[in-house]
């Protein structure tokens, strides 16, 4: 499990002390990154960005139960996820559905007259293939990739076995893959 | 292997290739850079006014619970004033008079009453709720002065008070 930085342990302990510009600071560094995992989970900008705000109001609001040292940025994900599984409750948010259909589902990039496809095209055709995935491997490529958790922490985030986590993340890797070779060699 | 230094962390979770050990020896990963790729994969920016809107959201939920803090302070002094007076005013007048308190036979039916009643009919059932209260209602009046009526009114108004902040309110 990684640790909280010194610097950030420190302004956590002011924010603690009641030092709003404390936590500001904490809003500023970590918003791009908790956007960010948020997004790739839901399709609804605004929906993303309502998430993260109250994600971060709880997070203020529980700071006088806050274990200073835990990691932060985990801690922050797993209320960010909390809010979005009550949200997108009705739409069986961390339902693993089959993959097989996704395939067709997910649009393919334009490949070029070499079938060679450039390394930023790769990334942005990986990105819509992980958008066309269903909202639960979503949630675990988001978890382990962009918000960079380990699998222990994705587990207690999404309140799953580490097994489960563990093949779902193999599952959606291997789709992606093989998504991945079809569109660069077929 | 693909060079994955993007997955490498200061905080030694995982190994100096970026691997996770979980991922490491699956055969599919052999010659893949799908890690990496996923690793770089391009995220959305938030809105440039969303760090400045959530911290003035916190400032408010700040001011809007030093309020809520003023409020409550005023709300359960208010409520131990009426408590008290209340009490001071009603309580020792009703202990003696409850003492003394005679009510006439007729104003709380009993079992045996019920039986009869209901025997009778819901006509006579609601003749005798009627002729109770009134019975009883006439005999507390008697019995209680004034001040011991606007005590317990202040007792009512404690309660009320009170029961309004600790009640679950369901929000909009």
């Amino acid at each position: 499990m990684n640790q909280p930085q010194p610097d950030e342990r420190e302004l956590i302990r002011r924010a603690q002390a009641g030092d709003d510009d404390a936590f500001g600071k904490l809003v500023v560094s970590h918003t791009p990154k908790l956007y960010r995992v948020i997004r790739r989970m839901t399709s609804d900008p605004s929906e993303a960005e309502a998430i993260v705000q109250e994600a971060f109001l709880r997070a203020w609001q529980a700071l006088p139960r806050y274990r200073n040292d835990r990691p932060f940025f985990p801690y922050l994900v797993t209320i960010a996820v909390n809010l979005g599984r009550d949200l997108w409750r009705k739409a069986r948010f961390l339902e693993f559905g089959e993959l097989e259909t996704v395939a067709q589902a997910a649009p393919s990039p334009e490949p070029g007259p070499e079938r060679q496809v450039e390394h930023g095209e790769t990334l942005q055709a990986l990105a819509t293939a992980v958008a066309a995935l269903p909202s639960a491997y979503r949630a675990v490529i988001a978890l382990r990739y962009d918000a960079e958790l380990s699998y222990e922490e994705i587990a207690a985030a999404l309140d799953l076995p580490l097994n489960t986590v563990r093949t779902h993340l193999r599952r959606a890797k291997d789709h992606l893959r093989s998504l991945l070779e079809e569109q660069a060699y077929g | 292997m693909a060079d994955m230094d993007i997955h490498d962390k200061a905080d030694g979770r995982h190994p100096a290739d970026g691997r996770h050990p979980a991922d490491e020896g699956h055969p599919a990963d052999e010659g893949h850079p799908l890690d990496d790729w996923l690793a770089q994969m391009p995220g959305e920016r938030p809105p440039r006014d969303l760090a400045p809107r959530i911290n003035a959201a916190i400032r408010l939920r700040r001011a809007q619970m030093a309020h809520n803090t003023v409020a409550d302070r005023v709300r359960w002094t208010l409520s131990a004033i009426l408590a008290l007076g209340g009490g001071w005013l009603a309580l020792p007048r009703l202990a003696t008079v409850l003492q003394r308190l005679v009510l006439p036979q007729t104003a709380v039916p009993t079992v045996l009453d019920w039986y009869e009643i209901f025997q009778s009919g819901l006509t006579s059932l609601l003749d005798a709720l009627a002729s109770g209260l009134e019975t009883t209602q006439g005999g507390l009046s008697a019995s209680l002065g004034g001040p011991v009526w606007l005590g317990l009114l202040a007792l009512g108004l404690a309660a009320i008070i009170v029961m309004d902040k600790l009640l679950p309110r369901k929000e909009m």
